[in-house]
């Protein structure tokens, strides 16, 4: 039986617009594949960006698809800060 | 499937398309702030229009030409024309505006917002500025110029239309300064004797050309 390695759990950081609320990004995110659970907290403020942290969880969270709804939105991957995988037998569905 | 099925998906799925281009577009003028703007060029442009109006039925009755087909087609023209100066002024100006302010975030960000919400945003915000410039002071012209369209049917003569046409326009001044006032939230009534001020102002300054013409 092959075993496939998801993506249980990933903190980025992340630069945004100030214009993006929190709340639009947060739902957004929450819609890409893979993801059960968002949350956002913002770090620093400057005149034109916010410094944010995001966690995003889920039973098999898609990369791509977050790094695609984070640059849709503006906004800028600074690091990966933390990321928790895990290996499952059972075949995706994406 | 049948096809009434297919047929029945289809205008669905038409539907959902149009909720989300129209949910996206909402989004978009949220994002880009773009209703105050929209508010503030609705208002100046309407006032343009019907006090540019006003100019004209003085400047047709100095004149002497009092002809409700003469009128009504320097009106309109001169509407139009409001109009296409209004959608390309407010379109290029916002556009720089926008597009700079988009440079300056790009900058700040250290990356390529080009395809981006706040891009797409930026874009809409710039068309709808334009549209509502374009549309106003038209849309003003031709309430006022109402019952010059009516005379042309014949149903009032050339004098009452201009009598209605100059009442309708201090009405349309009244009305856009009670607007202003709501905006502000405070002093509709003030605002209100401003905007119909601005009308009588242009009646007044009609008197000089008069004395000038009749020189």
């Amino acid at each position: 039986m092959s075993e496939e390695v998801r993506i249980k759990r990933i903190v980025i950081d992340v630069l945004k617009p100030r214009e993006i609320s929190i709340i639009d990004l947060s739902r957004a995110l929450c819609e890409a594949y893979g993801a059960d659970n968002v949350s956002i907290v913002v770090k620093e403020v400057d005149a034109k960006t916010e410094t944010v942290s995001i966690v995003i969880t889920g039973t098999d969270v898609d990369y791509e698809d977050i790094v695609e709804t984070i640059d849709e939105y503006g906004c800028a991957i600074r690091s990966v800060d933390e990321i928790e995988v895990y290996k499952s037998s059972e075949k995706g569905t994406k | 499937m049948s096809e009434g099925e297919d047929k029945e998906g289809d205008s669905l799925n038409l539907l959902e398309l149009i909720e989300e281009k129209a949910d996206n577009f909402r989004y978009y003028l949220r994002l880009s702030g773009v209703s105050a703007i929209a508010r503030r060029y609705f208002i100046m442009n309407a006032f343009d229009g019907a006090v540019t109006i006003l100019g004209v039925l003085i400047g047709a009755l100095i004149g002497g030409g009092l002809s409700p087909r003469i009128i009504l087609a320097a009106g309109i023209g001169a509407g139009i024309a409001m109009g296409v100066s209004g959608f390309f002024g407010a379109y290029l100006a916002e556009e720089a505006e926008r597009s700079r302010s988009l440079r300056e975030l790009e900058r700040a960000m250290h990356i390529n917002l080009n395809n981006s919400i706040i891009e797409k945003a930026a874009r809409v915000a710039a068309l709808t500025a334009a549209l509502i410039d374009a549309v106003s002071p038209l849309m003003a012209a031709l309430i006022s110029l109402t019952p010059f369209m009516i005379a042309i049917i014949g149903l009032i003569s050339a004098w009452q239309a201009l009598i209605s046409s100059i009442a309708l326009i201090l009405v349309l001044l009244a009305v856009l300064g009670l607007f202003l006032g709501k905006i502000s939230g405070e002093r509709m009534i003030i605002y209100s004797i401003a905007t119909t001020c601005a009308g009588l102002i242009t009646g007044f300054l009609g008197l000089f050309l008069h004395v000038i013409f009749s020189w």
